[in-house]
This record gives C-alpha cells, structure tokens and sequence, in this order.
C-alpha cells in the first residue's frame, strides 16, 4: 500500500504501531510506592484530625462528587451550568421527602434521587439543544430558580415544617452512625466516582461529550448526534450532583431549601475553576481546597491570634471566592490541577530544568 | 446501467425566503467513481453538499423543491448524523477537527460515532482499525500524541479525511479539498482521494474551485454557475471544451482575453 505523508520522509509502512493506551496498573516501583503512601495517607487521616476537620473532610468528600458531576458538564461538555444548587436540592429532597415518614433503605432512596436528579437533567437539556454556551447558563439559571420556589412550597405547605430530618442510614446493617464511619463510607464512594469518571471520558460516550463541545459540526458529519450527546451529558452529570445531594442531606441530617441557594452555585463553580475546568484532578483538589479555605483561614488567624469574630469572617468567604476565581482565571487558568501537574514533572526531572528533547520516533 | 448511488435531481435551495442559492441542480454519483463538482464562489457548491449531508441549519434555509436519492432512500430533511451513519461522509470546509484533542483522540471519536452503527458495516468499505489508518498516514501516527490543534494544514486534512474513514462511508464528499493548501500538498491530497478510490473502490464526491485539479483526478465533472449546472461531461472532454478552457482554465483562442472582455462575454452569451 502506498504511503502518503506530508513530511519529506517517507515511512516504512512495516513499523509496528505503538500502543498508545496507557495502563493504569503499568506503573514504575516509584509510582506504585506514592500510591501506596497516597492510600496509607487517606486511611489514616482521621487518627491525626480532630473530630470538626474530619466532619469537614466528609463534607469535602462530598463536595467531590458533585464537583467532578459539574466538572464533566460544564468543563468537559462544555455546557455552563448555573444549576447546580438545583440538582443538589432535588437529591437532597428527594432522600428527604422519601424518609419523612417510612424508612426505606439507604441504597434504594439513594438510586432514586439518582434517578429524579438523571430526570431533571432530561428536562433541562432539552431547552439546551439549540442554544449556545451563555444561554445555556441563563436556562440553568432559570431552573435553579424554579426548583428553589418548588422545594420552598414544598416545605412550607406540604410539610408544614422548617426542614426535614434524615434517619442514620446503615448500609447492609453497618450504621453510618460517627463521622469516622462516614469519612470511610465516603472515601470509596468518592474513590469509586473518580475512577468511574476518569474511564467516562475514555469511553465513547465521554469522547462523544468532548467532541460535541469542541467542534459540533465536525462530530455530527462524524455521526455523531449533538443532541443525544448533550442530553446524555446533562443526564448522567445530574444524576451524580443529584447522588451527591442526597448523600450530603444523609450526612447532614437535616435538609432546608435556604441550604440550596445560588451561593451554593457559584461556591461549586469557585470549587472547579480554582482546581481546573475539564480535569478530574481539578474538581478533586478543587472541592477540597474551597470546602477547607474558610475554616483554614480562620484557624490560621486564630494561631497568629489576629481578632477572629465569627461574625466578621462570614462575609469573607465570598469575597475570598471572587478574589480567587479571578486570580485563577487570570494567572492560573487550568488550576491547581496544572500547578499539581508541574510540580510533578519539576520532581521527576529534578536537578535539571527541563526534560531532554525527546527525538520524534519515525 | 444499475442505479447510481447519489441522486440528486432538481434541488432547490432558498436562503431566507429571498435568495435561491440551488436553483435546479442535478446530478448523479455512481458507485466507485469519482465524481467533480466545481463552480466559483457562491455558485452553489457548499449548499449543495449541505443539502446532501442535512447541514442546512435553520428554519430559514430550506429545500424548497428536487429530491436527493442516496442508495435508494429520499434523504432530504434527514439530521447529518442520520446522513453519516447512512454512509455519506463529509470532510467540512475548514474546521474539521477538534483542535483540543490529539490524534489519536480525534480518530477515537470517529470509530466512537460508528459503534452505534457497525451492523451495517459489512457493505461498506472503509477502514474499520486504527492500525490500518496508521498504515495509510504514517504521518499521522508520528503525531498521534500531539494536540490536533499544533497540525499543519495538509495534516489537518489528512487528519479529517483519516476519521471520515473510520466510518465506514459509501460516499465521501470533500469540501474546498485544496483550500489555503501549498500546490504540492494539494497534489497530495488529491492523489490520495484518488488512492483511496481505487485501492477501496470507495465513491467520493470532490466539491472545489481548482477545476483542473479536480479535473485530473474526477472521471466525471459538473460545473456549476449561479445555483445552475452549466456544463457537465467527463473530464478529458470538458478539458478540450473551448468554453470550459477559456473560462477556467484560463486559456483563450488567439488574442489574449482580459478579465472584462470574459465577464463581457459572459453576460452576452447565457449558459444557462
């Protein structure tokens, strides 16, 4: 077969191709030795916490699901999502309303609220499907509103109540009962999306996501239908956000429709610029970054005994949220999980500057 | 003779209720040929391969009148990615891959678009393994790594018509095949339009304003003119035709002509 290339060299067509597919489990003894520490590191957390970090450390663990739900929407399908209180609140509602007055078992109100938050985002990709990047918002925008009126009549005039309160859930007969058996709980569920996520963008549904958001007159003369994809999208990130709201109203015990408010919003789209939009690491570091930063601050103000109200610090965290999303947008655009990515390749070259120039292999 | 694969007859396409941009067009493409369609700008090229693969984006574009037969199906009004999965394939004017993802992401998202439509991959002929891509574009294998966006331009189009392979067309419709390309690359692409229709026996469809390239490769021609077919022939006639000569090929008989003496006569003598 004749070979066409547009370099002058002409290749023989004999050459083995290279698999290009990374392994996850080829690794180098180093690697294996960081990831083994890396888990040791997370199985023994509690020990060295206090009880308060640990609580905070599960909430971020939450947070994590449903920043790296929101990461695949809007930064890998591309699709800005203004609603992600809303899909949190439905979650959270549905495990709610479901435990009000019977008790079914975690693992099934749980698949449920998957499934109500899966239905909300049917509903809100459809608008979606002509419209473009900020329009898109402004749709998410408008169902956030909608469902935050919804949960407030649902709670003022169905429950007639201030809130609703969750049971201890048990898993199988193991009682979620002490944050320390939710911060382990959480630790695989968590563990457990993140692999999931990172193989969805592998996948061909994920690939068709990317595609769509890249270039969707390329992907659709590929096949590809642009509107499946982007309902597909919308459905499957819902449902996670919508998983993590109901696991955080588990947790909670308590869920209130004031929780669910557009603050909550914009603290998960802080929580993936800050880590890095389209990156799985990103919503990782970045949910835990921004669920840690208030009460670090305020602990480090505490140690250098600076006057720390708690009054005085509410009104800081937004003004600390925008203070960082516009550092990051302007100095850091991929995030902390690019600053991550540097650092690593600053340990593996390290007593030299840069990596020797690879020869392109011909 | 047995029916051609693409049929089009009598397409007319309206911009905005006003402008009649296809106005009557018809043509066929017959299996395993390689068939030109050639015009000047704004002569109804791009609408008419829209028509075809289902681009035609808004409620203010519409064909207003004609049939498009392909494989014996009425494919108007039908969503580009039924058309694709159909088997037509269409190399885009000028973006034409995601510049955010590798190449070997990009040829990924190619065999992504067609795991839903393998079973109908035993009629077509195509490339169906990565490998075999790689084989044909060494290029694009020292690349695959690389973001698409840091290919150059004969590699972009390599690139889209590599993923179009992927597939499994019947019929693949390049668009502007030669736009902003070098003369040598251009040759390259051409030839390996031309490569792949003879080693695969695999129908395309070349739409571009370079009508001698086109020309040397297409067994059949069509020229288009304001939304018209003006001439049609297979190619080493429509070489030797005065007309087609002086007009795009920028021969003349005797004095030499003069940019305005042809739109002069252009005007005096209608084609269509």
């Amino acid at each position: 077969m004749r070979s066409i290339s547009t370099s002058s060299t002409r290749v023989p067509s004999s050459l083995p191709v290279r698999r290009i597919h990374t392994f996850a489990l080829r690794r180098g003894w180093f690697q294996w030795c960081w990831l083994l520490i890396g888990i040791a590191f997370l199985l023994f957390v509690p020990a060295i916490v206090t009880t308060f970090w640990l609580h905070l450390l599960n909430m971020a663990l939450i947070a994590v699901i449903g920043a790296i739900g929101l990461n695949l929407l809007t930064g890998n399908a591309r699709l800005v999502s203004l609603g992600q209180a809303a899909f949190l609140g439905a979650g959270g509602f549905a495990a709610g309303l479901m435990t009000v007055n019977h008790e079914p078992p975690f693992l099934l109100v749980l698949l449920v609220a998957t499934i109500i938050g899966g239905a909300l985002g049917f509903i809100v990709a459809i608008p979606s499907l002509r419209l473009r990047v900020l329009y898109v918002a402004v749709t998410t925008l408008a169902l956030h509103f909608a469902v935050s009126l919804s949960l407030n009549m649902i709670q003022a005039y169905v429950l007639d109540s201030s809130g609703m309160v969750l049971p201890i859930p048990a898993i199988f007969g193991f009682e979620l009962s002490s944050p320390l058996r939710w911060y382990y709980t959480l630790l695989v569920i968590s563990t457990g999306i993140v692999i999931a996520a990172l193989n969805l963008l592998r996948s061909f549904v994920g690939r068709r996501w990317v595609a769509v958001a890249d270039h969707d007159l390329a992907a659709e003369s590929l096949g590809i239908s642009v509107s499946r994809a982007k309902i597909s999208a919308f459905v499957v990130t819902s449902a996670m956000v919508s998983f993590a709201g109901a696991l955080q109203g588990y947790y909670l015990g308590t869920v209130t429709f004031e929780y669910y408010n557009l603050g909550l919003a914009i603290t998960y789209l802080a929580m993936i610029i800050v880590g890095g939009m389209g990156r799985v690491l990103g919503s990782v570091c970045g949910a835990v970054f921004i669920t840690l930063l208030p009460y670090s601050i305020e602990k480090l103000m505490h140690v250098l005994g600076i006057g720390a109200e708690g009054s005085t610090l509410s009104g800081l965290h937004e003004v600390l949220y925008g203070v960082l999303i516009i550092g990051f947008l302007l100095f850091e655009p991929r995030g902390l999980a690019e600053i991550w990515r540097r650092i690593k390749t600053a340990a593996l070259d390290w007593p030299f500057r840069y990596r020797a120039v690879q020869r392109i292999q011909r | 003779m047995s029916e051609p694969l693409l049929f089009v007859e009598n397409l007319e396409v309206v911009y905005g209720h006003a402008v009649r941009a296809v106005q009557g067009v018809s043509f066929s493409v017959d299996e395993g040929a390689i068939v030109g369609l050639v015009g000047l700008n704004g002569a109804g090229k791009t609408t008419t391969i829209r028509a075809i693969s289902g681009f035609l984006p808004t409620e203010s574009v519409k064909v207003t009148d004609g049939q498009i037969r392909f494989a014996g199906q009425f494919i108007v009004g039908w969503h580009p990615y039924q058309t694709a999965r159909a088997g037509i394939s269409v190399v885009p004017e000028r973006d034409k891959v995601f510049n955010t993802l590798t190449v070997q992401e990009n040829l990924e998202v190619a065999l992504a678009a067609t795991m839903q439509a393998k079973e109908r991959s035993g009629q077509r002929k195509g490339y169906s393994t990565l490998t075999e891509i790689y084989e044909l574009f060494p290029s694009l294998r020292a690349r695959a790594k690389k973001d698409a966006i840091y290919l150059s331009g004969g590699e972009r189009q390599m690139l889209a018509i590599a993923a179009t392979l992927l597939t499994n067309p019947r019929i693949i419709i390049v668009d502007e095949a030669a736009l902003g390309l070098a003369p040598i690359i251009r040759q390259q692409v051409l030839d390996l339009l031309q490569d792949l229709n003879k080693k695969l026996g695999l129908t395309v469809l070349i739409v571009d304003q370079d009508v001698l390239g086109v020309l040397s490769i297409a067994e059949y021609c069509y020229i288009l003119e304001q939304g018209h077919v003006v001439f049609d022939g297979r190619s080493a006639d429509l070489l030797q035709h005065g007309d087609v000569q002086e007009f795009y090929l920028g021969k003349a008989e005797g004095e030499e002509r003069g940019y305005r003496n042809v739109k002069q006569y252009r005007r005096v003598r209608r084609w269509y």
